[in-house]
């Protein structure tokens, strides 16, 4: 049966500028999107065409300057500051080309912190923690620091740090982009498996298009516009 | 499913990030431990001297109440004395006063405080004296007890004869220990003879001071004898309308002791202060620099859902704990220190004060911690909570900036604090003033000097170009110091502050211990004679022609009271409700005067306002010293009413006078002209130079033998203890000074420390663009040593600026400044190259 999912976020006419000394710059421009529940999403384009901060307006990191998003049909333009940052500590997985690891902490610490922000005890936050370490490969890992870890293993462990607390959509901005191409290979086989699994909606920003033809759908953007959709 | 609560749990994160970079919060909580330890200790040892002056007030006082004056009582107050041994009071009546003795198998006299007592005495507390039986022959007369320091002193043996005035007196006991005597420092040993006997001795002559004293203890059956004691003190202020009464109460004794406590802890209290601000200068700077290498970390938490005041709150949090580990370290400290305290307080001033840690110290030690590290740093928190996380995730934010607003309210609600804090800790507004204001000038003029010092830096890099070796290590060294200008300056700032305290004691305690030391070549007299007779003048005269190299005239003595100012009566106030200032001048203004009369000043007197009258001058006109004017708020044109035996004299001041107090001649607060005073009550005093302690026994022997009611006062000798007592003072201090310079030094190594990551990669660089491992090692001392100048330059300049202001303010002369604080500057030049190439030694070495 090809049932059409819900939509979980929808994008009305949004465009966002940015002002740099007198000169306005308009870095998304009037789009249209809606991602499905539970699907994968790529975007793709070359550099400056919008992808993060497409991104970054998804997050609830940043404001439109017009249009709406609606998440399950309400406006997040309504949302204040602190509900916004409720959406992401509750229902948004972040995985960065950087990784974005805390240093200081291990990778269990690191898996663990989004749960334990949530108010989860440390032992049950840690027991999640493993398990997903562990479904990722990185058992023998768990109390590394950064540091002392490879790329491919410190991608991983954002992997898993952005599903600990069950999400309803990761955000994924460049996640192969600091890897070589086999290890890239591995970490998005990582991320689909484990995608696949807790159905999450997965939205990954790449310009990668081999990445890109992992996922489900793909929007190319170019000069903040949707240039292409399939 | 995850447990999703509205609010993040930050505690946890906090403590996780805490525990984390344990050794840098170790190294924050440090930086104020030290500063909160001396401050507890201070604090915790002032509680436990006036926890034991309470707990043995009733005993040290001997009595519930007691009535003192330097006059004989009045009628009316023997009347109500007799009333009160009506209602079943109990009374007790002493004399004390000074006076020259001799024992028969001495061959000098000397000085001794005398105390005559009553069968009854004390009415509380014991006598401790050897053998204990000695009380009937005591009572029965011709005997005295001696204190055990003077048997030891004069091998006087029970049995011994000692000559007191016009008696000869039988040593029968030695005293071990009298009511009150621990807290008393007395420059005279005691001699305790029956009350009967003083009429003996003739020693009570007219104009001679001595203090009468009552003692009253309650009725047994009044139970609550804080409150009957109270009360008693009550009616007999109601009833009794003597001015010169002095009245204490158990409940209120030892207010000098508490006094004199609270005064020389204020210094303590400042110089700790000094240490504290340095640290938490040290803490803040550091924990900033931290917070700028968490960036990464609060754009990643922004990320997963915290919000600004989620990372304010977070940061805040740590904070806490940063307070919370530096107020139990500095608890820690304290407890050392107060222990410390404790064997120095026993040994050296034979005071043993037991240690007891107060609860409310540690908690006010805790509290106090974290409140400053939460102040402190509250606006690089704020700041640091306004980041927009955008700016950290597109790489564009490597540092944030510390709003001025921010720091602006922090730096004003901290120096209040620090006022209200010296306020409540010295009780006087002068000081708390005085010490927040010029410690506000001391930072922003070092501030000052540390900027122009760099900027001159600058100056010379640009015009660099050698490239020679030293040239290039001149050039990138200097470069490291400029570029990073906030490290280099909390360096300064932390060396400066801690050597330049260090300087300016050793420069006080130079300055003052000279002042007062009296040398053989010294013309400065060292020798008073007190309580002359008009009688004795030419005889007395006489004697001093063979032993004194120099002698000044003698100065009448005439004793009085203060009874208005400008028309307005002069009435005691309850001191519980006065400042350190309003005390000082109430006791000035309730003290007994001496008043003197003369035509002509002598050498150490300057007229610096009005003019002094001319000889035969018979108006009631008066001089002042400059100092006693300014305390009691007068000026020319005042008028003072004094009491003089029962005659009212009234005079307008008509010229202010400076005293060269340290020339050692007899000189006075108030003088009135010869013809105005000459006819009232006196006695005559006056002061030779002899300067060999062998001529003044003699002297002293020959004067005794004469005239045994003169009182010979060796000011050598007491000056020499107020010398022992300021060496004690002053290395105390210096002592915490020590720890100042050594917060300076643990900011230094923490600070270096931090920056060893940055350092690294620079050497790196420097090694792969072709730089030899010398030239590496040259840069830092470079580096290190120039802090070390320039520090050295700075304290030299606040050092004889300190030297300078203690000329014009105190009068103190200093000599030899730089000879004395050389040390102390070889110290900051070379303690930094020290410490800095040091603790690099691990990267020099790993850096090949």
């Amino acid at each position: 049966m090809n049932e059409k999912a819900p939509i979980l976020l929808e994008l009305v006419q949004v465009t966002k500028k940015y002002r740099s000394g007198e000169e306005e710059l308009t870095v998304v421009d009037n789009l249209s999107l809606e991602i499905p529940a539970g699907k994968t999403m790529a975007i793709t384009g070359p550099s400056g065409s919008g992808k993060s901060t497409l991104l970054n307006l998804i997050a609830g990191l940043d404001r439109v300057s017009q249009g709406e998003i609606y998440l399950q049909g309400v406006s997040l333009g309504d949302w204040k500051d602190e509900s916004l940052a409720q959406w992401r500590r509750q229902e948004v997985g972040f995985i960065f080309q950087d990784f974005r690891l805390i240093e200081s902490f291990t990778a269990l610490e690191n898996v663990s912190l989004p749960l334990e922000i949530l108010g989860e005890k440390t032992n049950l936050a840690q027991e999640k923690a493993k398990e997903l370490l562990k479904e990722l490969g990185l058992e023998y890992r768990l109390q590394h620091f950064p540091g002392q870890l490879s790329g491919g293993e410190q991608q991983r462990v954002a992997i898993a740090r952005a599903y600990a607390h069950h999400p309803k959509i990761i955000l994924a901005d460049e996640p192969t982009g600091n890897l070589d191409p086999h290890t890239s290979n591995q970490v998005m086989k990582n991320l689909l498996n484990i995608n696949k699994t807790r159905n999450t909606t997965l939205v990954v920003v790449t310009h990668d298009t081999s990445v890109a033809q992992l996922m489900e759908k793909i929007v190319s953007l170019t000069n903040g516009r949707i240039s292409h959709d399939e | 499913m995850t447990n999703k609560t509205s609010k993040p749990e930050l505690n946890r994160l906090a403590s996780r990030i805490f525990w984390r970079h344990r050794g840098r919060m170790l190294f924050f909580a440090l930086c104020i431990a030290v500063g909160v330890g001396c401050l507890f200790t201070i604090e915790n040892f002032l509680d436990s001297i006036n926890e034991l002056i309470a707990g043995k007030a009733r005993e040290t006082l001997a009595a519930d109440v007691t009535l003192a004056s330097w006059r004989p009582f009045t009628p009316e107050i023997e009347s109500s004395l007799a009333q009160l041994k009506k209602e079943g009071y109990q009374a007790s009546r002493t004399l004390a006063f000074s006076s020259m003795a001799k024992p028969l198998k001495a061959r000098f006299p000397f000085l001794v405080s005398v105390r005559a007592i009553e069968e009854s005495y004390p009415l509380y507390g014991n006598m401790e004296v050897s053998p204990s039986d000695y009380r009937e022959r005591f009572f029965a007369g011709n005997t005295c007890l001696i204190g055990q320091q003077l048997a030891i002193q004069y091998k006087i043996d029970l049995g011994d004869k000692i000559f007191l005035g016009g008696s000869t007196l039988e040593v029968i006991g030695f005293i071990l220990k009298e009511p009150g005597q621990s807290f008393r420092g007395t420059f005279s040993p005691r001699i305790m003879v029956p009350f009967s006997e003083v009429k003996k001795t003739g020693l009570i002559q007219y104009a001679s001071r001595i203090s009468r004293a009552c003692l009253l203890a309650c009725p047994p059956h009044l139970q609550d004898s804080a409150k009957a004691a109270r009360e008693l003190k009550e009616r007999l202020r109601r009833e009794l309308s003597d001015p010169y009464l002095r009245m204490a109460s158990y409940t209120e004794s030892q207010p000098t002791v508490r006094e004199v406590l609270q005064r020389v802890s204020t210094f303590f209290v400042l110089v700790s202060l000094v240490t504290l601000i340095l640290g938490i200068i040290g803490m803040a700077t550091s924990v900033t620099t931290f917070f700028h290498e968490q960036l990464e970390t609060i754009g990643t938490l922004r990320c997963l859902g915290l919000t600004s005041s989620h990372i304010s709150q977070l940061y805040l949090r740590l904070c806490f704990f940063i307070g919370l580990l530096g107020g139990t370290l500095g608890i820690l400290i304290g407890v050392i220190f107060s222990y410390t305290a404790q064997i120095v307080m026993e040994q050296v001033f034979s005071i043993p004060v037991p240690v007891s840690i107060q609860i409310k110290n540690v908690l006010a030690g805790l509290f106090f911690a974290i409140l400053i590290t939460l102040g402190a740093n509250y606006a690089a928190v704020s700041s640091l909570a306004k980041v927009v996380p955008l700016d950290i995730l597109r790489g564009r934010l490597k540092t944030f900036v510390i709003s001025r607003q921010a720091l602006g309210i922090t730096i004003t609600i901290g120096l209040g604090l620090l006022f209200l804090y010296t306020l409540q800790s010295s009780n006087s507004p002068k000081i708390a003033f005085f010490f927040t204001i010029s410690l506000v000038g001391i930072v922003l003029f070092s501030l000052l000097l540390i900027l122009l010092s760099l900027r001159v830096l600058e100056i010379f890099l640009r015009r660099l170009v050698s490239s020679s070796f030293w040239g290039f290590s001149l050039r990138h060294g200097w470069r490291q110091l400029i570029r990073q200008k906030a490290r280099s300056i909390t360096f300064f700032l932390a060396l400066t502050l801690g050597i330049t305290l260090l300087c300016s004691l050793e420069l006080i305690e130079h300055s003052l211990v000279r002042e007062i030391s009296v040398d053989e070549e010294d013309s400065r007299p060292d020798i008073f004679l007190v309580d002359v007779q008009k009688s004795q003048i030419s005889s007395v005269k006489k004697i001093m022609s063979d032993y004194a190299k120099s002698s000044k005239d003698f100065s009448p003595l005439i004793r009085a009271r203060l009874t208005h100012i400008n028309g307005e009566s002069v009435k005691r106030k309850d001191i519980k409700e006065l400042s350190m200032e309003e005390r000082r001048r109430q006791r000035f203004l309730t003290r007994e005067y001496n008043l003197t009369y003369k035509d002509t000043l002598n050498s150490s007197e300057t007229i610096t306002e009005g003019k002094f009258w001319e000889e035969g001058e018979s108006r009631p006109l008066i001089s002042l010293e400059k100092r006693f004017a300014e305390r009691l708020g007068l000026s020319l044109n005042d008028t003072m009413s004094f009491d003089i035996q029962g005659r009212k004299l009234e005079g307008e001041i008509v010229a202010i006078r400076s005293i060269n107090w340290v020339s050692m001649s007899p000189n006075f607060f108030v003088i009135f002209p010869r013809k105005v005073l000459e006819p009232a009550p006196q006695m005559l005093i006056t002061s030779l130079a002899v300067h060999d302690s062998l001529k003044i026994a003699t002297f002293r022997e020959e004067l005794f033998d004469k005239h045994p009611n003169i009182i010979v006062i060796n000011a050598g000798q007491i000056l020499e203890s107020v010398r022992q007592m300021l060496t004690y003072l002053i290395g105390g201090l210096k002592g915490v000074g020590w720890i100042c310079a050594a917060i300076g030094l643990l900011i230094l190594i923490g600070t270096l420390s931090m920056g060893k990551v940055q350092r690294r990669r620079k050497i790196l660089l420097l090694r792969s663009l072709g730089s030899s491992s010398q030239s590496t090692r040259a840069i830092d001392f470079v580096e290190f040593a120039s802090i070390g100048l320039i520090t050295a330059v700075i304290v030299g300049l606040l050092s004889y600026s300190w030297s300078f202001f203690l000329a014009q303010q105190v009068g103190v002369v200093s000599h030899d400044t730089l000879e004395k604080i050389l040390p102390y500057l070889l110290v900051s030049v070379f303690l930094p190259v020290v410490v800095g190439l040091f603790s690099n030694r691990r990267l020099y070495r790993e850096v090949r």
